[in-house]
This record gives structure tokens, sequence and C-alpha cells, in this order.
């Protein structure tokens, strides 16, 4: 990661359940991060559009209504118009890990990959802000 | 047509055509001669009543004259023109009354002046209004108020060479009417016609006419009709008229024509062409008879020629007949002298050589028949065998029909595609399904190289398969993963599952192989529902799993306003949602193994390594409950080809049971040896070289009682239920699964309360790999 970034980090949460959107906002919002959040693909895209405020990485879930996580690493990652978006970087959160998924997603330039069900929200925001970092 | 018949149709045909022609000629002569007769008759008749004519016409102009010249009537005439003396007048009457009673004939006198003024008539009323000629001749004819036809002849009276006056007679014209009236020579219907021509060229008929008595000088004739007689007879002098014309009548007639010299008249003599051709009809007439009189006597003739001539004919043509029927002993009687007398004679000698050489030969045939139906029984006897053995014969082949179209129709009812190679690699047979999938009509291929029609490749990296030849080479049966495809001949690729095994003849020697395989485009549809279905599953049973985990992990991480029993309490929440999420996980992992949607990697693995890893993960369960954990690796173990990943779930499974099942202070022991085909163990036969793995525990014990159902899904013995150890019931029931995907065994030795031995084999080559898309949910 060439990506310069330092606390408190500015997350943007994509994930469809209210539930769980509430949780995370919780725990991220404890550990000293701005939490911006969106249920949809589209959402998302919007927020990061407005850059208010830039976010510094994502926190994305795979099924989603619509268009799934795949679609936004897609336009994140080769975005003619922003390419500044492809240096975010994005975990995947979701409860469907399969070795295909996986793949996909590393190889379209995912930055790491956690199963919700059996990861504690700390065990998670431990490692993904210990990656962005080491990436400084 | 019968000779007889034959012989009176030419007699009878020939005489018709000898009097025919014969007739003909004559009858043409006479009709020629007949008319050349009535032609001359005519013109005698035409020339004769002419002269007639002129001289009645030279007779009324004689009288006429006469009279005229007459001294005294001259004299008185001069006289009377001078003076206008009465009894010169009177004189004059008394001469020319005299000169009118003098001849009958004269019914009037006139004299008139030079001016044409009338000077005396004897009878006024009969003067006719005719002009005066410088001669004497006849002016008109008139009929009369009596109705009787008249002439006026009109002249000049002369007195020395000088013209004085003029003199009108007028007579009776029985003169020339006496001349039409006599038929003399004129038969029945002959007639003479006199006409006058006048300015115009018309015709006009001056004398009654025979078949119309009031035709004079009423019935004209158009000077246009030029086929006329009568406008032909002022033509001039006698014309014969060869063919016939038709007169006034409309009959055909003969006739004869010409010009009345002394007046200009025509004359016509004619008679009807019926009646001058009577003599010819009477002569057809009689050589009809004629003819009709040779017919039959020439048919009579014939007949009696024909007797003669055909009679024995006859006899021997019945006679031939008869021996044509077989009777040999038929002779002809004919007692003549001529050549049908020696014809009879050949024929009853060449009769009698038939029947002599047929007796003969009737002979020699019953002899050789003899010989024959001896042959023919014999070669009945041949025939009959050789029936019988091609009765066999094709019963048998019949036998194997029935087998071949058995075994095709059951080739061909099979729903995978079958392929038959021999040992050169050429199709042999092909089922319907496989020439479907191919591309290809079966039965235009058999005989082709396999090679050549289509290839079997990897699906991932397009090389060739060599499975045919493997087994051409003596390889046992070979079954595929579904990682093949077809390129069939029209470039399609189709994927497919196939299973190849060798085909052995009789004698077991190897005659070439036989290929089943399946389209699997549709499994794979299947499948991918299948795994997708599975997938959502999962995210939505663990998403409210996860909220609750997470939600629980806020709780906790609050440590300033919750009790101490709250806090237990909310530990058990955790603890339990985890163990949900277990035993979701354990759920997936069961039914990707039995949906078959578990995807399989096989690489060459470590089995010594993966234990290491997982006593490593385990090593806090182990510490716990302070167990003594022992593993010994017998010297160099083999590598094996196997999933790393699914063989770590079999032994993390069965370690982490041991240590769950284990009181406190017990002892696990795990034990990892070669093993080689052929060796026991705990009696039973490893049946290829691989590895066995044991693992024993000091623990629990399973009950003999439930000990055969330790291996069913969601099945927990009840000693352990008891003791309230944690578990799913699935994790032997998928460690058992995957051991037997490895072709390998497992079982266990079990004493209730004293411990448990796990015994694993498994072989070095015993894993296929499975294309799927799910791996294995690891706790």
């Amino acid at each position: 990661m060439t990506v310069k970034k330092k606390p408190p980090y500015t997350v943007l949460v994509v994930e469809d359940v209210p539930g769980l959107v509430r949780a995370i906002t919780a725990h991220l919002t404890k550990i000293g991060c701005t939490v911006r959040s969106a249920s949809t693909v589209d959402d998302a895209i919007q927020i990061l559009e407005s850059n208010d405020p830039p976010i510094d990485f994502v926190w994305l879930d795979h099924y989603l209504p619509e268009k799934n996580g795949i679609e936004l690493l897609h336009y994140l990652k080769d975005n003619k118009e922003h390419p500044e978006f492809a240096s975010i970087p994005v975990f995947l959160v979701s409860n469907t890990v399969t070795e295909e998924k996986t793949r996909a997603y590393l190889s379209l330039g995912a930055d790491g990959y956690y199963l919700k069900a059996k990861k504690s929200l700390e065990e998670i925001s431990k490692d993904l802000i210990a990656r962005i970092e080491a990436g400084n | 047509m019968q000779l007889r018949t034959r012989l009176l149709f030419w007699f009878v045909l020939v005489s018709i055509i000898v009097l025919g022609i014969n007739s003909f000629f004559q009858l043409r002569l006479l009709r020629s001669s007949l008319i050349a007769d009535a032609g001359q008759q005519l013109r005698a008749v035409v020339d004769l009543q002419e002269e007639r004519i002129n001289d009645a016409v030279a007779r009324y102009v004689e009288w006429t004259r006469l009279i005229g010249s007459r001294t005294q009537l001259r004299a008185s005439f001069t006289e009377y023109l001078e003076t206008g003396s009465e009894s010169e007048r009177d004189r004059m009457r008394a001469i020319l009354l005299d000169a009118r009673n003098s001849l009958p004939a004269i019914r009037s006198i006139a004299l008139f002046d030079t001016n044409g003024e009338l000077i005396i008539a004897t009878d006024p009323s009969r003067i006719a209004d005719a002009p005066i000629g410088d001669q004497i001749q006849i002016q008109e004819l008139f009929k009369d108020p009596d109705n009787l036809l008249n002439v006026a002849i009109t002249g000049p009276l002369l007195e020395e060479r000088t013209v004085i006056g003029g003199i009108q007679v007028v007579a009776t014209a029985d003169a020339i009417t006496s001349i039409t009236e006599s038929y003399v020579g004129l038969g029945e219907t002959g007639e003479v016609m006199i006409a006058r021509q006048g300015l115009n060229g018309d015709g006009l008929i001056l004398t009654p006419l025979r078949f119309d008595t009031s035709a004079a000088l009423r019935r004209g004739i158009p000077a246009e009709s030029i086929n006329s007689l009568i406008i032909n007879s002022f033509d001039g002098d006698s014309i014969i008229l060869e063919e016939t014309v038709t007169d006034y009548r409309g009959e055909e007639v003969f006739a004869a024509t010409r010009r009345v010299s002394s007046t200009g008249w025509g004359i016509v003599a004619k008679v009807d062409a019926e009646e001058a051709l009577t003599p010819y009809r009477t002569a057809v007439w009689n050589l009809v008879r004629d003819i009709g009189v040779t017919l039959l006597l020439s048919l009579i003739v014939g007949l009696v020629v024909a007797r003669i001539v055909a009679q024995p004919i006859l006899q021997m043509t019945a006679a031939a007949q008869k021996m044509q029927s077989g009777q040999y002993g038929t002779r002809v009687r004919i007692r003549r002298n001529d050549e049908i007398g020696q014809l009879g004679n050949a024929f009853n000698d060449m009769a009698h050589r038939v029947q002599t050489t047929h007796e003969e030969m009737e002979q020699q045939i019953k002899s050789q028949t003899e010989e024959l139906k001896q042959k023919v029984a014999e070669l009945e006897e041949g025939r009959m065998a050789t029936l019988n053995i091609l009765e066999d014969v094709e019963e048998e082949k019949q036998r194997a029909l029935a087998e071949k179209e058995k075994n095709e129709a059951i080739l061909q009812s099979i729903g995978d595609g079958v392929i038959v190679v021999d040992s050169e690699n050429r199709i042999v047979l092909m089922n319907d399904v496989a020439g479907r999938i191919i591309g290809v009509e079966p039965h235009a291929v058999v005989g082709e190289y396999k090679e050549t029609l289509f290839r079997v490749e990897d699906e991932k990296t397009g090389t060739k398969s060599e499975v045919v030849q493997q087994i051409l080479s003596g390889h046992e049966p070979i079954q595929t993963s579904r990682t093949m495809q077809i390129r069939t001949p029209d470039g399609q690729i189709v994927p497919i599952a196939e299973t190849v095994a060798p085909l052995r003849d009789g004698t077991g020697a190897l005659s070439g192989a036989v290929i089943v395989f399946r389209d699997v485009r549709h499994e794979r549809e299947v499948d991918r529902a299948k795994t997708e279905f599975v997938s959502l599953a999962s995210h939505q049973l663990r998403t409210p799993l996860s909220a609750i985990n997470w939600f629980a992990e806020l709780l906790l991480g609050d440590d300033q306003t919750l009790t101490d029993e709250q806090r237990e309490y909310l530990n058990e929440i955790y603890d339990s949602n985890n163990r949900m999420i277990a035993l979701v996980d354990a759920l997936l992992n069961v039914s990707r193994i039995e949906l078959g949607t578990l995807a399989v990697e096989p690489k060459w693995t470590d089995i010594g390594d993966i234990i290491n890893k997982a006593q490593r993960e385990l090593q806090h369960s182990i510490d716990e409950r302070q167990l003594v954990f022992e593993s010994q690796v017998h010297g160099d173990v083999r590598h094996i080809i196997t999933d790393p990943q699914l063989t770590r779930m079999v032994v993390q499974n069965l370690i982490s049971n041991a240590i769950k099942y284990t009181p406190e202070g017990g002892r696990v022991q795990v034990d990892l040896r070669n093993i080689d085909k052929g060796d026991v163990i705990e009696n039973r036969v490893v049946e290829a070289d691989g590895i066995v793995l044991t693992v024993t525990d000091t623990g629990f014990g399973i009950p003999a009682s439930q000990q055969s159902s330790i291996f069913k899904k969601l099945f927990r013995a009840e000693n352990v239920l008891a003791k309230e150890v944690q578990g799913t019931g699935l994790g032997l029931y998928i460690v058992k699964q995957i051991v037997e995907r490895n072709n390998g065994m497992i079982w266990f030795q079990s004493v209730e309360n004293e411990g448990t031995t796990f015994y694993v084999v498994l072989p070095v080559e015993g894993l296929q790999a499975v294309e799927g898309t799910k791996r294995l949910e690891l706790s």
C-alpha cells in the first residue's frame, strides 16, 4: 500500500443489515474512527464521489441489494474519472467465504478478507488497522 | 379364313372385276354414242325447221309483193292520191278484197301514202302498228283480239322503181306456228322453239311451247342469261350442245340451236336428256342383270372348284390334327391320280413313319424316365440333408442376431454416451446418445479412428486426454473427474464426465476399450444453482449470528456498568452463539459433501505436518484439561495424494474429540506410520500402499450398544451427553465421508470409561479431484 493514512480514520461501511451497521459503527467510533455508512453500492459511490469527508478505507460486505461488493471494488480499482480511488484500501467483511470469492476479491485488489461470524469486531478492526498502518 | 372360303372369295372377286371393267367401258361408249346421235338428230331438226321458216317467210313476202305489184291497184292508188276520187278508192278496195279473199290466211290489207297516212284498208280494225321499210319483210308478230298469232308484212309500193306508198298485209302466223307444233322426230319431250331478239338483246318466245302454250310473245328471256338456249340461238349457224343444259322447266335437256337466216330469229331443238338416254338406262339395267347372273354362276363354279381342291386338304388337315392329339394310326382316304392324290399318299407314308418313330421314342423315354426318377430321389435325399443343416445354421444366426439386437437395444437405451473402440482405437460401436453429444451419425463413423473424429481434452489445460491409450496399453478402468471436455468435429465444446474400461474377449485378451461418458452441462447448471443456494443460506444464517456476536462483544467491552452476573450471562450468550456458528458450519459442510459440490484438490501432502499444526491449534485445550499429548511419527512417513484441507479436518476432528472426551489428567496419543499393500492391521487387509493414523485416548469411551451409530449424522452418545460436553454430532460423519473419498478406511476400538482408539488408513493415491466451488468451513 502506498497511501499515507493517519488516524483518526474515516471509514466507509457498506453493509445492508441495519443491526450490523450499528454494531460496526459503535465499535469503530469507540476506537476513534469516523464512520460513514451506505446500504447499497450506489449510496457508497455517492459518498465516495462527494469526497466529504475523504474516505480512508472501506469496510465492505459482499451480498448487497442490487449490486454486490465486487462491483464496488471494480468501481474503486478501475476508475478513470477518479484514479485516486484505486489507493483506498478495501476490506471485505462477509459471511460467505468461498475460495473462489476470496480469490476474486484479492485479485481485484482487496486488502483483506474476514468472515463476520468467526471474528469479533475487535479482531477485525485491530487487524485491518494494523494492515493500514503497516502500509503507511 | 378357311381354304374353301378363300378360293370362293377370289373366284367371285375376279369375276366381278372383269365384268365391272367391261361394263364400265361399254356403258361409256353407249352413252357417248347416244349423246352424239341425239345431237345429230336435233341438228337435223333445227336445220330442217329453219328452212321451213324461211319458206314460210318467203311465202308471206311473195303474197305481199304480188298484191302490191298489181298494175290496176297502183294506177288507182296514184290517181286517188292526185284526185282523191272516190271511184278510184272503190276500185282499190275491190282489188284488195279480192286479193284478201283469194288467200284464206290473209286477214287484212292496207295501203299508206309516203307519209305513212292510211289510204285504204280492207279491215281497218286489223291494221298493225308496224313500220314500213324499203323492202318487203315481216315487221311484226302479234296477237289479234281472238288471241290468234298474226304476222304483219310491210313493204313499199313501187311505180317504176319509185316509192309511191306503202303496203301492209296481216296474215295468220299458221305457217310458222305449224313448224313448232309439229313434234315429228322429237319423241315424247322434244320440241322446237322460235324466238326473236329485242333491241336490248333480250329474247322473246314467238310461238307456243309444248309445255307452255301461252308462252308466245309473252315469255321473255333476259339477255344476261347467257346459258339460255334461246340467247345462244341468235348467234349463228347450227350448234350442237354436247352437254346437257337446263331448259325453262328446269329439266336437263340436249339441244341444238341456230339462227334463222331470213328473219334473224333463233331456233332451238331440244329433247329431255332422260328421254335421249333411255336406251342407256335400259342397257345399264341389262348389265346389272347380266352381272348378277354371272356372279351366281361364278359362285356355283367356285364352290365346285373349292370342293374339288379343298376337300382332300380338309381331310388331311383333320388327319394331321388327330395325329397331333396322339392318334398316330390315322390315315387319309384319297383315291385320285392327280397331285392331290399323291399328296394323300405322301401324307399316309409320313404318318406311318411318325407312328413307328413315336413308338420307339416312347420306349426309350420310358426307360430313361425310370433312370431319372431314381436320380431325382437321390438328389431329394441330399437336398433334405442340406436343408436340415441350413435350418440349424439359420436358427443359430437368428439367436446371434437376437442377442446382438438385445445388446444394441441395451446400449441404445443407456442414457449415457457409449463408444466401443478396438485395440487400434477405431470406433466399433457408438450409441445414439454419444452420436448426439459429438454431433455425428453413429452408424456413419464405425471404423473411423476415434482420434480423427473428436478430441477429449483437459478442460483447464486443453491437453489431450490419454485415458483411452492408457486403457489400451493395459491400465485398469479409469473414471475421470468432471474436468474433461469433448471438442466435436464442428468445433463445439461439451464438458463431459467419462469412464473408460478395457474390453476383453472370451480369452481375456484386451480387444479394445469401452468409453462411457455423459454431457455434464446440465449437471453443472444444477450444481451452480445448489452452490448459490448454500452460499446464500450460509449468509442468511450467519448474519443474525454475527449481529449477536458483535453486540455481545460490545457489551462485554463495557467493563463499567455490567455486574458479574450479567457478564456471566453475556458470556453464555456469546459462547452459545459461537457454538451455533460452529453448528451452522458443520451443517454447511455436510450439505456440501452430500451435494457433491465440495471442491477436492488432491496434492502431495505430509500428514505429519497436518498433525503438528492441529496440535498447535488445540494446545490451548490440551493445556486447559491438563492432558498428556503424545505425537509419534514412525520413520520416514511417505507423503500421500490427498486434499490437505480435508485431511486436516479429519486429523483435527479426531484429536479434538479425543481431547474433549478425555477427563482431566488423561492421555491422548497420536501415531503415524507407513503401511503397505497386503499388510494386516486389526484383522483388516490393506489394499494399497499408504499410511495409517491412530488417535488413542483414555476417555469416556463409546458404549458398546451405541458403537454402530457413531458415524451417523447428528448422533451423540448418551454418556457424553450426560457429561454436557459440547458437540454437533456431525464431526465423525464428516470425517468418515472424507476418509471414504480418499478410498481409505476408518474404524475404532472403544471400551466405555477406558478409552477409544480411532484408526484411519489412507492410500497413497486414493483421491480423485472434484471440481466444486465449496471448500469446507473450518473451525
